[in-house]
């Protein structure tokens, strides 16, 4: 119970409290939204616990990590229960009239875009976004990384050999311009296009890290001694090596999400994002550059949110690598 | 001897901030080393050795490394523990010269051992680049390395560990120094190799005069080479005295221990004794007598720490056994 | 020596040709073929079109057409630009010195920035400015490259007016300055697209740079320096810094992907005329061999400057150059 604040805890009350209509609506509302934000609450203090246990057997300097999760646990909070936050409805134009930029005030505290849609709110679901593009897409790549990787390494020869040079050339290609040629493709640019094009783009390093540590394992005593006794090549991935390669797999992954926020919000500022009117923080920036002068609050706002979002990745995935081998 | 010693260490205690803890791992040692003279410095791995050698040219980092504000290095007079830049760069490499334990990753890997050795010479004495390099050719035929000239040019990946260990011999030769630490010079040499690194080393010892700390796990090297020993053991002196004494009548129990631990090809019918266990981690010294764990010897009186007590002009010996005895004698 | 380079050529010849042969298969695996009119190439003829078709063969068996597609790909023949009207070729001569005069200066500010930076910082470890230094590098590694040059944009084009924010050089005066006040004009329009890539760049340099130097600086062989008597400055210089290049070099190589694809946000950013905004130009108007065009010379450009970091570092390396 150490980590237990009474003042965030006290806060969360009052916010319950401050929200109950929308609460209620939020419950009353869509079934998905509901698992979302069920799943979520689930993994938030298990993602804490597991985090803490890493540092706290290895004793790594943690106060920067502790805020790092802290402020993960906030933007994926935010992003869960944006129906809830969310002062406003993130496409809704009050009057197309009238609409207008506004700069931030006691109404909308982080001000509007030209159709006067309040930003806040647009950043809440932007959060959403973001955030479940890049936890998805990870999830595949790792997935797909760890899995070529390994058979590449522990098979060799010429499968070995086809899918790493597949993988240089992959490589040579800058990851935004191979986008750009998968996505050009494509006429439909929902959320699971995206997250299948960046998932499936993103493994290659994964992969080469698989395989390189496969091969530095595939020698060991316990491996041979397992092919000796007859084990089949998928029990030893799975029962030998998997476990043996898992940390530093978390790792990646960890950096890797920070990544994949960079690339996706470079795809919405594109224009080869989801498409509108989901927004996303990329494509909040993109909207807001033809008014850099008039409304440059529009442009910096989001730009804060994935350079914080992405320091945290990388200062967690940093974390938990100096606490597997320190030094 | 009534000469003052080259060196004087004083009270020389380091301790390093890790993050489990600070660990002690050199308490309290001090010992003399005479013009001339070799000092053997014996003890298993871990039990504080290498960080003594380091400190006598203030080479432990710091931080982490934290060496005590009493501990004294007095090199011809002068405390080198209290110098800094320039005044401890003049030392380093000229007066006190030192040679480590694995000369392939103690040599630049991206320099050739020519320039590696020219440029100490250039960092000490005046003299041109030309000049230099004739001295580093020099060095290097002294120390034994065929065709000089040539293998000046060579990378340390295009040479054996022996002829890099006589690199490294040549470095610390090159502004003739008046000691030279060597920090197990023999250990990562074959067998044949490290009695010809031991001869070199004494060969040269003689030429230039100097003293020689040598620092080693193994007695059969002390027994060849020093004339004096220190015993260290969990980072504390427990034994000094002249070579010919520790080997007859060694008076610490782990002296006794680390003799009995030896093979002996002349005396076949001896039986080869190991010490139970092993050195215990610097960052928990057992309290009382540090040994007293794996002492076949010990008794009650163990659990208070006993003194390093001085008898004689060369020896002494931290043990309650050699104290009482003592008195026993009296 | 010259066998291992041999082989470097040869792999990379190797891994060109798979680039060129997943370029087919991408084009075959899209719905339809890139040719189909969608909206925005409804405006072209179908003459040129079904020119297009003949001249990447698709009108033939799939086996022929790779077989062709490879053979065009090999003398530059990347078809004709939808949006343009002329070969493909000939509208990248245009554009790749723009883009590579952007990644040169980027590559300088980046590296020159970064490793001062990281040597700084790892002769200070654990000092204030360290720290500080190590957060303003997160800080610019975590920012999205595009928004960082809106960023400067805001700062020094709009709100102080110093330099301009557009374009490569200035289209209503460049033609009648002189000589040096044309180089003036287009170094003017080079440093806010620089500055972006290039200190976005420096932030991993310097990360990387510092912890290099530290693991170089904990090697026996400082070690060894030090105990010589040799200055604090040659010991850095010399034997740690000397040592750390290697991996830098390794750096320099596996950076190049992620800087052309930084250049491609921050030419759109800037209205910079080389590949990257040629490349988002080409998207929107769904200029298909472009594109394709476009992936296959961003990997040339990324396996010469891998072949040429690789080199480098068998020059720089003795423990390579010298191996028998």
């Amino acid at each position: 119970m150490k980590y237990f604040h009474w003042t965030p805890a006290g806060w969360a009350l009052l916010l319950v409290i401050a929200r109950w209509q929308k609460i209620a609506e939020f419950l009353a509302g869509p079934l998905e939204n509901k698992m979302l934000a069920l799943v979520v609450l689930i993994l938030i203090p298990v993602g804490i616990i597991i985090a803490l246990k890493v540092t706290a057997i290895r004793k790594v300097e943690s106060r920067r990590l502790q805020l790092a999760i802290t402020t993960l646990m906030v933007l994926v909070g935010a992003a869960a229960f944006a129906p809830i936050l969310a002062p406003y409805d993130p496409t809704h134009i009050i009057d197309l009239a009238n609409a207008q930029t506004l700069a931030p005030s006691f109404a909308h505290p982080l001000g509007t875009d030209e159709f006067s849609r309040d930003l806040l709110s647009r950043m809440i679901y932007g959060a959403r976004i973001s955030l479940s593009i890049a936890l998805l897409a990870i999830t595949l790549s790792i997935t797909l990384g760890t899995t070529l990787g390994m058979v590449a390494g522990l098979t060799g020869g010429v499968t070995d050999s086809a899918i790493m040079r597949s993988i240089d050339a992959a490589l040579a290609i800058p990851r935004i311009v191979l986008l750009v040629v998968v996505l050009a493709l494509w006429d439909r640019r929902d959320m699971m296009t995206i997250v299948l094009v960046l998932g499936l783009t993103g493994w290659f390093e994964t992969a080469r890290l698989a395989r390189a540590e496969v091969l530095s394992l595939r020698d060991r005593n316990f491996v041979v001694a397992a092919r000796a006794s007859g084990v089949s090549n998928v029990k030893i991935l799975w029962r030998h090596l998997l476990p043996n390669i898992a940390a530093p797999l978390v790792v990646t992954a960890t950096l890797g999400v920070g990544q994949l926020i960079l690339v996706e919000a470079g795809l919405s500022y594109l224009g080869l994002g989801v498409s509108v009117p989901t927004a996303s923080w990329g494509s909040i920036i993109r909207d807001g550059r033809e008014l850099l002068f008039q409304a440059p609050w529009i442009v910096t706002i989001p730009g804060f949110a994935i350079a914080t979002t992405v320091m945290v990745f990388s200062t967690i995935g940093e974390s938990v690598r100096e606490a597997l081998n320190p030094r | 001897m009534t000469a003052t010693p080259i060196l004087q260490v004083h009270n020389l205690s380091v301790a390093f901030e890790t993050p489990r803890g600070v660990v002690h791992a050199v308490d309290d040692v001090s010992f003399d080393v005479a013009r001339g003279e070799t000092l053997g410095i014996v003890g298993e791995s871990g039990c504080g050795k290498t960080v003594t050698a380091l400190s006598l040219l203030k080479l432990i980092p710091q931080p982490p490394g934290r060496i005590s504000q009493e501990s004294r290095v007095l090199f011809d007079g002068v405390d080198v523990l209290s110098l800094e830049g320039e005044a401890l760069r003049k030392i380093r490499g000229a007066r006190v010269a030192m040679i480590f334990q694995d000369p392939v990753a103690s040599l630049n890997p991206v320099l050739t051992i020519g320039e590696q050795i020219a440029e100490t010479i250039r960092a000490h004495k005046p003299v041109s680049r030309a000049e230099a390099r004739e001295q580093a050719i020099l060095l290097l035929d002294r120390v034994g390395i065929p065709d000089p000239a040539h293998r000046y040019r060579s990378y340390p990946h295009q040479m054996s560990g022996g002829m890099l260990q006589r690199v490294m011999i040549a470095i610390a030769l090159s502004c003739t120094p008046d000691v030279l630490v060597a920090d197990e010079p023999t250990t990562a040499l074959d067998v044949t190799i490290q009695a010809q690194i031991l001869d070199l080393l004494r060969g040269i010892q003689d030429e230039y005069g100097m003293s020689l700390i040598l620092i080693t796990h193994d007695l059969g090297v002390i027994a060849e080479i020093a004339d004096r020993v220190i015993v260290m053991y969990a980072g504390q002196v427990v034994e000094e005295a002249a070579t010919e004494t520790i080997f007859s009548q060694p008076a610490h129990p782990y002296t006794r221990g680390l003799i009995d631990s030896v093979p002996r090809v002349d005396q076949p019918q001896y039986q080869i004794t190991a010490i139970p266990g092993s050195v215990p981690p610097a960052s928990n010294w057992p309290s009382g007598c540090r040994f007293h764990p794996r002492c076949p010897y010990a008794w009650d009186r163990c659990e208070t720490e006993p003194q390093l007590e001085r008898s004689g002009s060369s020896s002494a010996v931290r043990c309650w056994l050699a104290v009482d005895t003592d008195k026993a004698t009296e | 020596m010259t066998r291992a380079i041999v082989r470097r050529l040869y792999q990379s010849v190797l891994v060109m040709f798979v680039v060129a042969t997943a370029t087919f298969f991408l084009i075959h695996l899209a719905p339809g073929d890139p040719f189909t009119p969608s909206i925005e190439s409804a405006n072209f003829s179908q003459e040129i079109v079904a020119q297009q078709r003949r001249n990447f063969g698709l009108d033939q068996p799939a086996h022929i057409q790779y077989v062709r597609y490879l053979q065009q790909i090999a003398t530059g023949n990347f078809g004709i630009s939808f949006s343009q009207h002329r070969p493909v070729l000939d509208v990248f001569y245009d554009v790749i010195p723009n883009t590579i005069v952007l990644a040169i200066a980027a590559i300088l500010i980046d590296f020159v920035t970064g490793m001062t930076v990281g040597v700084f910082q790892s002769t200070r470890k654990g000092s204030r400015v360290d720290s500080l230094l190590s957060a303003i590098s997160l800080v610019l590694y975590s920012t999205p490259v595009f928004w960082f040059g809106l960023m400067l944009v805001l700062l020094f084009g709009v709100t102080l007016r110093w330099l301009p924010t557009a374009g490569a050089i200035d289209p209503v005066v460049y033609h009648s300055l002189s000589l040096p006040g044309q180089l003036w004009d287009r170094i003017r329009h080079l440093i806010l697209p620089a500055a972006t890539l290039g200190l976005i760049g420096a932030g991993g340099t310097a990360r990387f740079q510092r912890s290099a130097l530290l693991e170089v600086l904990a090697e026996d062989f400082v070690r060894t320096a030090r105990a010589k008597g040799l200055r604090e400055r040659t010991v850095v210089t010399v034997h740690a810094l000397r040592n750390s290049l290697l991996s830098i070099i390794t750096l320099f190589g596996l950076s190049l992907p992620a800087l052309l694809s930084g250049a491609v946000l921050v030419e759109t950013v800037f209205s910079w005329p080389g590949m990257g905004r040629l490349i988002t130009d080409a998207v929107s108007s769904r200029d298909y061999p472009v594109i394709t065009g476009a992936a296959i010379v961003s990997a040339l450009l990324v396996v010469a400057g891998n072949l040429t970091a690789d080199i480098l570092y068998r020059f720089a390396d003795p423990r390579t150059r010298t191996a028998q």
